[in-house]
């Protein structure tokens, strides 16, 4: 009893140590919106310096520009009325006390009609219905809006009545394509293989699928265990084919609102609030204060020039000083002779003198007048530069969106009348069927599902995807003459998986995983496992860091239930076959956690990834057979941009594998690595390479090397003239090293490599020579000085062959010494097909002692039909 | 080592030659994982067919009892048969209750440890089992098999080799007759490289391979430039899967690959001059006539987004008598920046001068 209390107890802790690392994400995922929400927020803030005023100012130009072209515009010459039925009344009435209610009578009668027309009254009823009856005025002045803007950027008559889809089926046939290798060397798995391939793009209801098939077989395996067929949901087609009926029912720039000119729209406002506060200077001395102003300053001048300029184009300080010295001169006059001086001069100086004051004091008050204004529309954020920075920036953002899927989804949605399926599928992130390869994190799906099916959606940033299919390890062509395996169990897998957040932003993932193992039984491939549960579940959050940030972190929880359990102290077999009942058990044998980190300094052209993880030994992820268990490793990556011309690029990685019950024992697994290259200047670049990996076994008290790998090249890439030949070589020179200590004899080989090749175009024809030279310098020669060299030429026969025919000598001094031939054919028949044709002949001048590497015969026999 | 493996595998099965069935496990390939052990094989000696039902009981040397699994009854015909899979999924497991258990449960692969595999065929009766015809144990060392890592070409690398060697980390512990395939198929538009490697023909399938290393076939064609290319290694012996390393791919990709440029790339200085748009890809081509003696083109550059600009390393231009088609190569010169304007001022021989405005593409 008390055994079983400290078992109940230590299942109880479990649980509460899962409840608290669930609770450390769930408040992340709430948080989420909220940052996203702040995140779209500083890109609008991006948009530019202008104020709230200004903005606010350009938006309702936009609209009131949207509502006068709507009202200048008759579409249907003989007009179309306002009906009476209730939908009529109801959408007027809403669209009156909306912000388009300036929309004359005739107009919204077109606009009802072109409602009507495209997406039917049945649902346009159904939709101002449930708005309605839900009270949510915002979401239906939306949607009339929006309504409103495909209106008001429509092409043409042909825009009011848009079909749903152009077909109900459409069959793309893309290309067939017939390949058939043979290769005579021993022990070849295959020595006769063939392929035969289809691919197709099926559209239902415009909808793209892509659809591939292929069929692999040799002379032991039959046709009809190797079909392959995968059904792709072409999301990429699909957004370009509702972009292009966009492009063809709208203008897509009116509908974004981008065709204003707002520099128009800020002038005309400037001039009418100028003219009215100028008007009223009208005095005896300037009777048209609009007219004189016209008469010494452009508008455009007006808008651009600052206070001071304008003060100066109004009244330049010459002028002034010429009119004051008139001043001062007709005051001398008049104070030294004005006693003297008939009275008709005298009235007629100071009139003058009169008219002169008051016309600068005019001029005065109109450049303050012009100030006042200017500096009111400074003082609301407005000013031509700026708006002319907003324009430029309005028409690039413009041009951006419309490439954008989420604005073409939108637009879609809300122009197009499109079905339920087609609504569906703008949601739908990737949908597969048959055989196809998931590649998701470490600890979420990554492997080939067979006779399976996934889909993934994403609305509103919610994403869920699920799927199910079976897993096999082996029985496909690449594994012909592998009857079984242990590596991994067959099973049948379904998986789901939901979330929020898109991939590379802000995210969270929760994936379940469940299988149950099977024991497929077919001609070629079979495997037996004892029949049990498998389920995973895993929580991963992405969040972003600094521009181009993320952090990645994982944490994934396993659990197994063998079925038909007899429990340890009884008889009986245990009821519980599912390994949910079991999911808290062994908690830290059967998690696994990592954490990555991954950015990029623009600007210091560097970039860095680096990631820690752990995995229990007992952790075991049905959806990744590769996922690390019983490990404990650190990894890093960094990468360096050297000016234009270079980069380096360092690697290192440290995996320790506890393989024992104690975790004593150990496997340690250490890679380093360092490569950069520079181009020094366009003829020339060159590289280098140091490669070292290493592999310990370890316990407390020892530490054995079992393999060590060690590897230096470097290389020079040349392209350019030499003795007046244009042409590229490139030329390595290495040392490799390897030590497998596990292996008694022939475990070591220490090489000397070198590579070198070279092309020379001819004329139409192209020489190239190639050699590769590895020298081995171990005391047991394990590979051999091996000499492999090519010469030959590729050149084109009656403008539509290509060959390529060269010569081959090989010379392995412990295995194998070969002369041969190599010729490859290629030519374009009946325009749409490529055959191609290669053939490697060797003739063995001494015996091969490992024939299973030296084969004296390879061909291969292509034909590809393409259609598009 | 070979032959020191056969001769201990003989005498297992020698040991139990008194028997009318016997047992044949290996337990350094079966008796790693659970489903390994119903991979061993039973030779029914009696003449005539037999219903039995078989334990295997998983002891380790330390810890104890580990497992014990209790197939349902099944058919033994004369001569060598497999385990009969219904039996095998209809079979009873019992877990002891300790550590080595406890992760063998989860993760369906034996530990380090001492183990001693004893197989117990019972005659199966209609409605109990009968007697023990056969016992046999096997013992043996297991160390489980270290992860297969990929070494070298590296995930998602771009080499400019297009016959590469392939290195991989080796599957220990060293076990006689192991063996290594590697597979190499290209991928093409639309796939993952799981995908890959079944849906296309390989264009390495080299099996046989004794060395964590393999030097690109010498009959294979090689590998095109601008191609992906999806490779896995797999460890096995006697056509049994034991392990296999990720699908990594990489890209075959010269830095150096020479640019193709243009045939109709030289416009008269005289027609770009006259304030026609022009886009400079890496280099500004134009064309003029020189009268007089052949002699150095002088030439400056003014940038309109950077005023301050200085120019440095500029190339010497040779420039003949008669007609020259002039190239100057800014791609290697740090201060022409993507997307920034810039004035070409060139002196011509006549001494007149020629302003040519464009915009630099690094082209890259």
């Amino acid at each position: 009893m008390p055994e079983k209390k400290i078992l109940s107890l230590r299942r109880k802790l479990n649980i509460l140590l899962i409840a608290a690392l669930l609770l450390l994400f769930v408040p992340d995922l709430q948080a989420q919106r909220a940052e996203e929400q702040s995140l779209t927020t500083q890109d609008t803030a991006a948009v530019s310096n202008l104020n709230n005023n200004a903005h606010a100012l350009i938006e309702k130009s936009r609209f009131n520009n949207l509502v006068d072209s709507l009202n200048k515009r008759k579409l249907f010459q003989q007009g179309v009325s306002i009906g009476k039925s209730p939908l009529d009344t109801l959408f007027i009435s809403r669209l009156k006390a909306s912000a388009f209610s300036g929309i004359k009578d005739s107009v919204m009668g077109e606009f009802l009609y072109y409602v009507k027309n495209n997406f039917g009254t049945d649902r346009v009823k159904k939709i101002l219905k449930n708005f309605s009856m839900a009270g949510d005025s915002g979401s239906l002045q939306n949607f009339i809006g929006g309504k409103l803007k495909g209106f008001y950027s429509v092409n043409g008559m042909e825009s009011f009545k848009i079909p749903s889809f152009d077909k109900l089926l459409n069959n793309q046939f893309s290309g067939v394509e017939y390949n058939i290798a043979h290769d005579n060397t021993a022990l070849a798995p295959s020595p006769w293989m063939h392929q035969l391939s289809v691919s197709d793009q099926v559209k239902i209801m415009d909808i793209p699928f892509q659809v591939s098939f292929s069929n692999l077989s040799n002379e032991y395996v039959p046709l009809q265990y190797n079909n392959l067929m995968k059904v792709t949901f072409d999301k990429d087609g699909f957004s370009q084919g509702l972009q292009q009926k966009l492009g063809k029912y709208y203008n897509m720039k009116k509908y974004l609102l981008a065709d204003m000119d707002m520099l128009s729209y800020v002038k005309s406002h400037f001039e009418s609030e100028l003219s009215q506060q100028v008007k009223s200077l009208s005095n005896e001395v300037i009777t048209d204060p609009n007219a004189l102003l016209q008469s010494k300053l452009s508008n455009d001048e007006l808008l651009k020039l600052d206070n001071d300029q304008i003060k100066e184009k109004l009244l330049s300080s010459s002028e002034i000083g010429s009119i004051r010295e008139r001043l001062q001169g007709s005051q001398q006059l008049l104070t030294e002779h004005g006693a003297t001086m008939p009275a008709a001069q005298k009235d007629s100086l100071l009139q003058s003198m009169k008219n002169q004051s008051a016309y600068l004091a005019s001029l005065e008050q109109l450049s303050d007048k012009i100030s006042a204004v200017k500096n009111k529309m400074a003082a609301s954020g407005i000013n031509a530069n700026q708006v002319t920075r907003l324009q430029q920036h309005f028409d690039a953002k413009a041009i951006e969106n419309l490439r954008q899927p989420q604005v073409i989804k939108e637009a879609a949605g809300n122009l197009l009348p499109l079905n339920g399926l087609q609504r569906f599928f703008t949601n739908v992130g990737s949908l597969n069927a048959g055989t196809f390869g998931k590649e998701g994190s470490e600890r979420g799906i990554n492997t080939l599902l067979r006779g399976g099916m996934e889909l993934s959606v994403l609305k509103k940033a919610n994403v869920f995807s699920g799927g199910l299919g079976q897993v096999k390890d082996g029985g496909f062509l690449k594994d012909a003459g592998l009857q079984n395996s242990i590596f991994n169990s067959a099973s049948f897998m379904q998986f789901l998986q939901f979330g929020k957040g898109e991939e590379g932003k802000n995210n969270t993932r929760i994936t379940v995983i469940n299988s149950n193992t099977t024991s497929p039984n077919t001609a070629n491939f079979n495997q037996l496992a004892l029949p049990r549960n498998i389920l995973a579940g895993t929580i991963s959050k992405t969040v972003k860091v600094r521009r181009a940030g993320l952090v990645e972190a994982e944490i994934s929880k396993s659990a197994t239930q063998y079925k038909n359990t007899v429990s340890p102290n009884a008889d009986q077999v245990m009821e519980a076959k599912s390994a949910l009942f079991s999911y808290t058990d062994d908690l830290l044998q059967t998690l696994s956690v990592g954490l990555r980190y991954m950015d990029e300094w623009e600007k210091a052209g560097l970039s860095h990834n680096a990631h820690v993880s752990y995995a229990g030994f007992g952790y075991t992820n049905p959806g990744n057979p590769s996922a690390a268990k019983g490990s404990w490793q650190y990894d890093m990556q960094l990468r360096k941009q050297i000016t234009r011309q270079g980069h380096i690029q360092a690697r290192f990685a440290n995996r320790t594998y506890n393989y024992s019950t104690d975790g004593q024992s150990k496997w340690n697994n250490m890679q380093f690595d360092i490569q950069g290259r520079y181009r020094l200047n366009r003829k020339l670049s060159m590289g280098a390479k140091l490669n070292q990996y290493q592999l310990l076994r370890k316990t407390d008290s020892t530490k054995e090397k079992m393999y060590v790998s060690r590897k230096v090249t470097a290389d020079a890439q040349y392209t350019g003239r030499v003795r007046g030949l244009a042409q590229r070589t490139m030329f390595s020179l290495g040392w490799q090293q390897f030590d497998n200590i596990a292996v008694q004899q022939g475990g070591q080989s220490n090489l000397l490599l070198m590579q070198w090749s070279t092309t020379v175009p001819v004329g139409t024809t192209v020489v190239s020579m190639n050699m590769f030279y590895n020298k081995e310098i171990a005391d047991h020669e394990l590979m051999g000085d091996l000499l492999t060299s090519e010469i030959g030429a590729g050149y084109p026969v009656f403008k539509t062959i290509m060959l390529n025919s060269s010569l081959t000598y090989l010379n392995n001094s412990i295995a194998a010494r070969q002369v041969g031939i190599r010729q490859s054919v290629t030519t374009t028949a009946l325009k749409n097909c490529t055959v191609g044709l290669f053939v490697d002949c060797r003739k063995n001048l001494i015996t091969p002692v490992n024939a299973y590497l030296y084969g004296s015969f390879r061909g291969e026999l292509s034909v590809h039909y393409q259609i598009k | 080592m070979r032959k020191l493996f056969i001769i201990i595998f003989c005498a297992c099965l020698s040991a139990s030659a008194y028997a009318q069935i016997v047992v044949q496990f290996v337990p350094e390939l079966q008796g790693r994982t659970t489903d390994g052990l119903q991979l061993a094989k039973m030779t029914n000696v009696f003449p005539e067919t037999q219903t039995v039902s078989l334990d295997i009981i998983v002891t380790e040397k330390k810890t104890g009892r580990v497992v014990q699994i209790s197939t349902a009854p099944f058919t033994l015909l004369p001569g060598v048969n497999s385990i009969d899979r219904n039996a095998v999924s209809a079979s009873t497991i019992r877990f002891a209750d300790n550590n080595t258990a406890r992760l063998l449960r989860q993760s369906g692969v034996f530990p380090e440890g001492e183990y001693d595999y004893c197989f117990q065929v019972y005659k199966q009766n209609k409605t109990s089992r009968g007697e023990l015809l056969a016992e046999q144990c096997f013992d043996h060392l297991v160390e489980p098999l270290t992860p297969l890592f990929l070494i070298e070409p590296y995930l998602k690398d771009k080499i400019c080799d297009k016959r590469p060697s392939f290195t991989w980390q080796p599957s220990l512990p060293a076990i006689p007759g192991l063996q290594y395939r590697l597979t190499l198929a290209e991928m093409k538009t639309g796939q993952v490289a799981s995908e890959a490697l079944v849906y296309n023909l390989p264009l390495i399938n080299q099996s046989n391979i004794l060395s964590p290393m393999l030097i690109f076939p010498p009959s294979a064609k090689e590998l095109e430039e601008g191609k992906t290319y999806a490779w896995q290694v797999t460890v096995y012996k006697e056509g049994m899967i034991l392990n296999r390393s990720e699908i990594w791919e990489f890209s075959i990709k010269c830095n150096d690959t020479p640019k193709v440029e243009p045939v109709d790339g030289f416009r008269d200085i005289e027609d770009l001059a006259k304030g026609n748009y022009y886009i400079a890809n890496g280099s500004v081509r134009f064309a003029l006539y020189n009268a007089y003696e052949a002699t150095n083109l002088q030439y400056s550059f003014f940038c309109l987004n950077k005023p301050d600009q200085t120019f440095k390393h500029l190339p010497k231009i040779k420039l003949k008598r008669g007609s020259n088609n002039i190239s100057i190569d800014l791609s290697e010169n740090e201060s022409f920046i993507d997307g920034y304007h810039y004035i070409l001022t060139v002196r011509m021989p006549n001494n007149t001068l020629k302003k040519l405005r464009f915009l630099y593409k690094s082209g890259q």
